[in-house]
């Protein structure tokens, strides 16, 4: 198993204004490729990490399938490399960014009230996440909508290791690489301007997916 | 709330009793709110306020030969030299944010290099931070993006040993 860095559907300038080129830029082809590069660093020297594919790896951290000494490795990297490969598709350029389908939409009404609750509740997930992290809204076991955040490169796929464990539809990097050129440390505006560039396509189909058990196919 | 609020403590004592009540749930199975925010704003407050003063635009690079803390990092760790090369490596395997800290040991008298996630001080380990390297992405990616490593080369062409020594003595004078 060789991990690639994956292409995005869009060019590094198209979520522009809302998130900026250069950020785009480093943060797909240096910040997402060193966890790819070093995942593949990780196969080389254990190589039945190889049999593994990337979700695999990220549902069994904290298990004993994964070989004590390379835990740690592949929560941070194997988790960086999942974590940005789904968070580009869940991005889009704001003018083809549609809305969610009503599954979905009827979905987040019963589970937050409104759109407009659940946005609340993410956000103030997104900037309460103290340090590096990420921003979750997932399905749980059972089914139900909830919203969480994680530490530096984890995932609620990382059911043995994180608080809340669900199969994310959507999530946010609050990493400060992911916003600091261009709003520095105010990273509530960054989370407000994200939403204009959700893919809801994509979140829907992670969705109805999600429903059924499985994980986002990336 | 927090023992030592109203002013009776030192925020340096504070954060050495804090993984005290910290470990000491409240009604909601969590630690008290205000301790949880003094760990974040407590000890990113210490660790800035060190950070700062220990650079300088026209700083002392390498301890004053002979001095009791050129002495100590000897002792600890081989020479001046050793203790660069651990205290970079710290600074740059720090995973997420954090810190690399230089820190005295004052049951022991030794010194050692360790790492801390997020603003954690080192007085949560009773411990007593003598320099300190932010590694938190804001400290260095307008400047230079992701390249960690070149911030720390930089960092070290301004920190002060002037003041460091400073510190070591009032610490050790106590």
């Amino acid at each position: 198993m060789t991990f690639q860095l994956p292409s995005l559907n869009y060019g590094y300038e198209a979520l522009e204004p809302h998130i900026d080129g250069t950020t785009m830029t480093i943060h797909h082809t240096k910040h997402h490729n060193t966890y790819v590069t070093k995942m593949n660093a990780a196969v080389g020297a254990c190589p039945e990490l190889g049999s593994m594919d990337l979700l695999t790896l990220n549902q069994k951290i904290g298990t004993s399938e994964i070989p004590a000494d390379q835990m740690t490795n592949v929560r941070n990297n194997g988790g960086g490399h999942w974590n940005h490969s789904f968070f580009w598709t869940v991005l889009a350029p704001p003018s083809s960014t549609n809305g969610p389908s009503s599954e979905l939409k009827a979905a987040i009404d019963g589970a937050f009230g409104s759109m407009d609750e659940m946005k609340s509740k993410f956000n103030a997930a997104a900037a309460g996440r103290f340090g590096s992290g990420w921003a979750w809204l997932g399905v749980e076991e059972g089914g139900k909508l909830t919203i969480t955040s994680t530490a530096n490169q984890d995932n609620p796929l990382m059911a043995n290791v994180v608080d809340q464990a669900c199969i994310p539809v959507l999530g946010l990097d609050v990493w400060e690489h992911a916003y600091y050129l261009k709003y520095q440390n105010k990273r509530p505006e960054y989370i407000q301007n994200f939403w204009s560039v959700v893919n809801w396509e994509a979140v829907n189909g992670y969705y109805a997916e999600a429903t059924q058990g499985k994980a986002p196919k990336l | 709330d927090m023992a030592g609020m109203d002013g009776t403590s030192t925020v340096e004592e504070m954060m050495s009793t804090l993984p005290t009540v910290l470990a000491t749930a409240g009604p909601s199975g969590e630690p008290d709110a205000s301790a949880t925010a003094f760990r974040k704003n407590g000890g990113g407050y210490l660790n800035h306020k060190m950070y700062f003063a220990t650079m300088s635009p026209e700083p002392q690079s390498e301890p004053t030969p002979g001095s009791p803390l050129a002495q100590a990092i000897d002792t600890s760790f081989g020479s001046w030299a050793d203790f660069q090369e651990e205290m970079t490596n710290a600074a740059a395997t720090v995973f997420g944010s954090g810190w690399a800290f230089l820190v005295l040991d004052p049951v022991t008298g030794e010194l050692s290099v360790i790492q801390k996630p997020n603003q954690d001080s080192p007085y949560m380990d009773g411990l007593i931070p003598l320099l300190g390297i932010d590694v938190w992405e804001h400290a260095y990616y307008l400047l230079r993006g992701p390249d960690r490593g070149d911030y720390i080369s930089a960092w070290w062409d301004v920190v002060d040993l002037a003041k460091v020594e400073e510190a070591f003595a009032r610490v050790t004078a106590s």
